[in-house]
């Protein structure tokens, strides 16, 4: 069985039966076309394969196969020349190559028993390539090849009538298909067109004979009237002819003229015909101009210069008047070419031609639809059986660059009407270009926009930034008096730039240092009015917190707010406040000075990082702002202290700035050196004031004081307008920068002379000392330095220049030793800084020889610092001779002395009574005593230690006599005065035994108020005991007239400070006329009757011979107190 | 021969002196107690003790005149022997005039002192028997009703009966009922007693 098989993949494939090979071609070339194109296919197949050639046999051993494999080769080289060669009417179906792949094929081996193939023979009356008809045929044709699904073989014949009708072509062609299908008859018949159907309807029973028929493309009108009767069918498509005319009218209402294009040929006359019958009826209407008399160029004449409102309608024009053929459409695209007026077409494959549409002849669909029904019919239906298929006229269907060529609006177009070669709005035809370039353009745009915003952000944080950089260069240099106002501008335009509603700066309170006062405020919108005085505390004890803390409280919306801000909130929310920002105002790491914060009224807001970080350097530069105004404010409060200070002290301030030369001073500075008020004061206007010799001075000292670090002191003199000369101490130092210099200035022209009238003065006082014999000396206790003048030496019994030396304790070795005690006690008193610093003392020296002399040192301690360290810094004094008067004052001494005695014993025979009543104690007891013992020894039987106590009680009685009679003798005794250190709380106690009785008897009681202690002073005993009888003694007088239990004697003894010791003898009597306490030391002034007017002239002498003092003055409530006051000397031991 | 009945009250601010002094009243049979300060007397002193004072007249405080004073006003009439160192002549009148029984001078004489203690002593006695009368006619009187005592007055007066009935608005027979008691708690048999210790009471005739 010799199948050969050539196995491919293909999408179709289509078997090709001998009866193929057999077709009958017009002309020799054909055929050789066909052959050259079978070995070309032929090459191309096997020369594109790889053979794999080989035998199979089955299990029978009876099948043999070759298989020619081939992989994947492009036959379209083969193919090529089959279609072209299907280009000259050849049956090969154009879809019969190979696409990709291997091609299968399987040829049934030649003269193999199959199927005989149906055959059809297409009548076509104007010729395959007349248009419009042949689009039917096509049509036919091809879909019976494909549906079919069993061969076919298809013939086709033309009648041409189009240019033979009338010459009488019809028999021969009859004879010649006659003869043709003699031994081969075909199994349908198919005329296309209305000639064809005649011609074959008129020979159906000669040459068709048995043959079915199917008419296609015929209308009804144009069949015999039996032309259906036996074994035939039709498929075509309702003509309306007045639709025409209607859509004409529809879609150009104000039509007045249609042209009419028909040819001459038979078939195109019959249709004119029928056309002018059926639009007979638009008539009245409409102009009709029927150019079936004009050749094709004078159609185009024609039709190039229309009336407006005309139309033009071409049918069909085959052949025109000088009788021209046209097979395609030359005709249609001449007209369209020359036309002014839209044309109205009548097929549907005119469209895109040139027509504008209408209800078009669907040539395409009658083929199509007339092919299934020739399947049918070859399948063994009988065509009888089928009804005619008269398909109705399709929609309106236009050609939209026509309409828009000749300004049709497509609403106008027939309801239901289809618009074709509607040239793709620019959307559909470049609809993704167009998609893309919108969606460029949008990223574009989203890109610009994103641009325009970060554009706007960054014009924004440019914004802020030059914000904040003209706010710190507007506040770097900024007056402190103009920091509060731009404070407020600047709030303001922070506000502004940023969005914020309100801003407001608080500052610690002066009031209290834990609370914080609203101080600047900044509103750009209105709202509730805001307290005159806000505080932090009471408003918003949350933030006020958390500044404390140094924190920043940022509340992005109040429904975040913690619990604890409940104040604040409500604070907030009563001033329409959504959202805060607080930061501390702190400058760096200074203590914080208040807060800024920044609310947002009309929105909530949060608060990013950066934007805090803004606020936060904007609050910083503020906090730096009021720092500095704080500074600038205390400073200038201290500056204007200082001034004030310095005016009240008479010191005049200045400042020297090298770089301009000038001076800034005070108003003292300008008084003390005149110049004007307002006068600028340049250095060298300052030294034309100088004294012209000093100034070179100034100018040195100025420059110096400008190189140094220290401080520079200058007394210079300076003239005044007036011509009267000042001195002027300046002092200066350098101050920061070293171009300036600053100081102070005063007037010191009343010190200057002072220290030269003081200079003189000491001049003349050294003369005078000189002249009068003074021995000058100074000592700088500080230094111990020793000066003396040559008088001074010279009375030390030394040369000039020699050095007197002193014991260990400063008393000079020449002292004699006696007085060494009272050298030093003086020495002591005058360095003493609580007291008054004069050293008076007068003393002898040893002059070796054997002589004394009496000098007097007087001199003042200079005591420096305060307070407790007050300290001995300078002694200066005087030293003279004194042994002259010392002399005399030894003689009137012993004259002193004499008077002093008798004046003691005076004082006691006023104690004789008193005094032997003292006496007269012991001896009473005495004699009681003996005659007691008398009386025992009389008794006969004595008891001996009765004897022995009255014996022993008569030696005691017999003693305390004794030593009654030793006092009283003692001051009656005449001697020389013997000092020596004593106990004054004894001597008072020695006075008042003597004086007990004579107080006892004048009915005087005494009361002792001594000090505790002793009180030890260096003197004589007899002396001050009789001081003491005296002041008591006169105590005792005054009290005489009062009555005898008011008579009060008090006796004090203290020590003081000031005064050493002190006895005070305070009587109860009348006290002393004021006017004659003055005069009660006087002598011979008495103020009793028998007084010499000499007991208290002694006791001031005695008193003041001890270096005391005695004086006398009313008691407080009644009679008199008189005082003595004696040196301690802590050296006296009782 | 101790004399304990009556004491001697030594008062003087020199302790040897008062020493000596009690040392040779003791010796001399007498009972003396000792005072070195009049205020010290004073406040131990029995107004009514049997005895006598020595009292020293220059002492501190209160004087020896000014003791007397104080002694005179709270009804003590103790007497007083003064010693004084000297001769005092103004201050000795003063003394004996207040009731002073002697003023010896020191240094004292032993005769002389004891002599002056022997007459204060009985001076005393005497003094606190009358004393004591007087305490008994004052009684005796107390008792009496102020209708007797009226009518005593009466008859010290020397009125009769009738007289007295009249002045007083009463019966004579009532008067001498009165006058009956009266001599009867007056324990007087006479009316001459009756005059004399009225008198010596201090009603007058008037």
């Amino acid at each position: 069985m010799g199948w050969v098989t050539v196995i491919s993949s293909m999408t179709a494939s289509a078997r090709v039966t001998p009866a193929h090979w057999g077709i009958w071609f017009k002309s020799r070339k054909a055929w050789a076309n066909l052959l050259t194109a079978l070995k070309e296919a032929t090459t191309a197949v096997f020369t594109g394969c790889e053979l794999g050639l080989g035998v199979r046999r089955d299990g029978q051993g009876n099948q043999h196969r070759v298989v020619l494999s081939r992989r994947r080769e492009t036959s379209r080289g083969m193919v090529g020349p089959l279609s072209r060669s299907a280009a000259g009417g050849f049956l090969v179906p154009r879809r019969s190559w190979v696409r990709h792949g291997t091609l299968l094929l399987t040829l049934t081996a030649l003269g193999a028993s199959g199927a005989t193939p149906k055959r059809v023979l297409i009548l076509d009356s104007f010729g395959h390539d007349v248009a419009p008809f042949g689009v039917a045929v096509s049509a036919f044709r091809t879909t019976l090849i494909r549906d079919f699904g069993q061969p076919v073989d298809v013939y086709e014949s033309t009648l041409d009538v189009a240019r033979f009708a009338e010459q009488g072509f019809d028999k021969p062609l009859a004879d010649f298909l006659d003869q043709r299908f003699a031994d081969s008859p075909v199994d349908l018949v198919v005329p296309i067109g209305a000639p064809a159907a005649r011609f074959a309807a008129k020979h159906r029973n000669t040459i068709f004979v048995g043959t079915p028929l199917l008419f296609v493309g015929a209308e009804p009108r144009t069949l015999p009237p039996d032309a259906l009767e036996t074994n035939a069918t039709l498929v075509t498509e309702k003509d309306d002819l007045p639709g025409m005319i209607e859509d004409i009218l529809q879609i150009q209402p104000n039509t007045t003229n249609i042209v009419v294009l028909f040819g001459v040929s038979p078939i195109e006359q019959f249709w004119a015909g029928e056309c002018r019958r059926e639009w007979e009826a638009f008539t009245n209407r409409l102009g009709f101009s029927w150019l079936d008399t004009l050749s094709l160029q004078q159609i185009q004449e024609r039709v190039r210069k229309l009336p407006p409102r005309s139309f033009i309608v071409i049918p069909l024009l085959l052949m025109d008047a000088n009788r021209v053929p046209y097979d395609g459409y030359e005709v249609l695209e001449a007209i369209h070419a020359a036309a002014n007026a839209p044309i109205f077409g009548y097929f549907r494959s005119q469209l895109g031609r040139g027509v504008i549409g209408g209800r078009l002849y669907q040539d395409s669909r009658v083929g199509t639809l007339a092919a299934k029904v020739a399947i049918r019919i070859l399948r063994g239906e009988r065509a009888a059986d089928i009804p005619p298929e008269i398909i109705g006229s399709s929609p309106p269907t236009y050609d939209w660059r026509e309409l828009t060529r000749w300004g049709i609006r497509p609403d106008r177009l027939p309801a239901g009407s289809v618009i074709e070669f509607r040239e793709p709005t620019l959307w559909e035809q470049y609809r993704w270009r167009i998609v893309g370039v919108v969606v460029f353009c949008c990223l574009q745009t989203a890109l610009i926009i994103g641009l325009i915003t970060n554009r706007a952000k960054r014009r924004k944080e440019h914004a802020v930034a030059a914000l904040i950089a003209d706010l710190s260069s507007r506040f770097i240099n900024l007056p402190a008096d103009k920091v509060d106002l731009e404070i407020e501008a600047a709030q303001r335009r922070t506000c502004e730039c940023l969005g914020l509603d309100i801003s407001s700066l608080w500052q610690w309170s002066a009031d209290d240092p834990d609370d914080l006062m609203l101080t600047h405020v900044c509103r750009l919108l209105d709202g509730p009015p805001i307290p005159e005085r806000m505080s932090a505390r009471e408003y918003f004890p949350r933030c006020l917190q958390e500044v404390k803390a140094k924190r920043f409280f940022a509340l992005a919306s109040l429904d975040e707010a913690p619990k604890e801000a409940a104040r604040d909130v409500e604070v907030f929310r009563h001033f329409g406040i959504k959202a805060n920002l607080t930061i501390p105002l702190a400058a760096g790491e200074a203590p914080t000075l208040g807060a800024l914060s920044f609310n947002s009224v009309r929105t909530e807001r949060a608060w990013p990082e950066q934007l805090v970080e803004r606020l936060h350097v904007v609050a910083q530069i503020f906090a730096n702002a009021l720092a500095r105004k704080r500074a600038d404010q205390e400073l200038r409060e201290s500056e204007a202290r200082l001034s004030l200070a310095a005016d009240a002290a008479g010191v005049g301030l200045w400042r020297l700035d090298v770089s301009t030369n000038c001076f800034w001073v005070t108003q003292k500075t300008r008084e003390l050196f005149a110049f004007g008020r307002d006068e600028v004061v340049t250095f060298d206007r300052f030294l034309s004031v100088v004294l012209p010799e000093d100034r070179e001075l100034v100018r040195r000292t100025v420059q110096q004081g400008l190189e140094s670090k220290g401080e520079t002191r200058i007394e210079y003199r300076i003239l005044w307008p007036d011509g009267r000369v000042r001195w002027i101490l300046s002092r200066g130092r350098v101050q920061g920068e070293t171009a300036r210099l600053t100081g102070t200035s005063t007037d010191i022209t009343e010190r200057k002379q002072a220290e030269e009238s003081l200079r003189a003065s000491e001049e003349r006082l050294r003369e005078a000392a000189e002249a009068a014999g003074f021995g000058v000396y100074q000592y700088d206790l500080v230094r111990d330095v020793a000066f003396y003048s040559p008088e001074f030496l010279a009375l030390y019994g030394l040369p000039a220049g020699a050095t007197l030396e002193l014991d260990p304790d400063r008393v000079p070795k020449a002292v004699h030793p006696d007085d060494k005690a009272l050298f030093r006690a003086a020495s002591k008193h005058a360095s003493d800084p609580t007291g008054s610093g004069m050293f008076e003392v007068e003393f002898r020296i040893d002059l070796g020889d054997g002589h004394l002399r009496w000098l007097r040192a007087r001199g003042r301690t200079v005591f420096d610092g305060g307070g407790p360290s007050l300290c001995p810094v300078r002694a200066n004094g005087i030293v003279l001779d004194i042994t002259a008067r010392k002399q005399a004052e030894f003689d009137s001494q012993r004259i002193q002395a004499e008077i002093t005695h008798l004046s003691r014993v005076a004082a006691m025979g006023e104690l004789v009574a008193s005094l032997a009543h003292e006496l007269n104690q012991p001896l009473t007891a005495i004699q009681s005593n003996a005659q007691a013992g008398q009386r025992l020894a009389a008794s006969g039987q004595p008891d001996m230690q009765e004897v022995k106590d009255i014996f022993a009680d008569i030696v005691a009685d017999d003693r305390r006599a004794a030593e009654v009679i030793r006092r009283v003798r003692a001051l009656l005794k005449k001697g020389a005065i013997d000092r020596k250190p004593l106990d004054l709380n004894a001597v008072i106690h020695e006075v008042v035994s003597l004086l007990r009785t004579d107080a006892i008897v004048k009915g005087v009681s005494v009361v002792l108020r001594l000090a505790p202690d002793r009180l030890p002073v260096l003197g004589d005993r007899i002396q001050l005991q009789q001081v003491l009888l005296n002041l008591i003694g006169n105590a005792f007088d005054a009290m005489r007239t009062l009555p005898p239990g008011e008579r009060e004697l008090t006796i004090r003894s203290s020590r003081s400070e000031t005064d050493g010791a002190v006895v005070a003898v305070e009587d109860s009597g009348a006290g002393i006329p004021a006017a004659k306490i003055a005069r009660l030391f006087e002598p011979f002034f008495t103020t009793k009757p028998e007084g010499l007017g000499m007991g208290l002239v002694i006791c001031r002498s005695i008193v003041e011979s001890h270096g005391g003092r005695i004086w006398a003055e009313n008691a407080p409530g009644r009679g008199a107190v008189f005082q003595v006051a004696i040196p301690i000397s802590e050296d006296a031991h009782a | 021969m101790k004399d304990t009945t009556h004491t001697v009250f030594l008062v003087d601010d020199d302790a040897s002196v008062l020493k000596s002094l009690a040392r040779l009243l003791r010796l001399a049979g007498m009972n003396p107690v000792t005072f070195s300060s009049p205020r010290e007397f004073l406040d131990t002193h029995d107004p009514h003790a049997a005895g006598c004072i020595v009292l020293d007249v220059a002492m501190p405080g209160l004087d020896g005149l000014q003791l007397q004073e104080e002694l005179t006003r709270k009804g003590s009439h103790m007497p007083i022997i003064f010693l004084t160192g000297h001769g005092d002549i103004p201050m000795g009148v003063r003394a004996m005039k207040r009731g002073a029984i002697d003023f010896l001078t020191k240094p004292v004489n032993d005769e002389d002192l004891l002599k002056a203690i022997r007459i204060a002593v009985e001076a005393d006695r005497v003094r606190r028997q009358s004393q004591a009368e007087l305490d008994d006619i004052r009684q005796r009187l107390a008792a009496l009703t102020p209708r007797e005592h009226e009518v005593l007055c009466q008859v010290i007066a020397g009125k009769l009966n009738k007289q007295i009935a009249t002045d007083l608005g009463a019966a004579e027979k009532t008067i001498k009922v009165h006058r009956g008691r009266v001599m009867q708690k007056m324990k007087v048999p006479s009316v001459a007693e009756l005059v004399r210790i009225a008198q010596k009471a201090g009603l007058s005739k008037s």
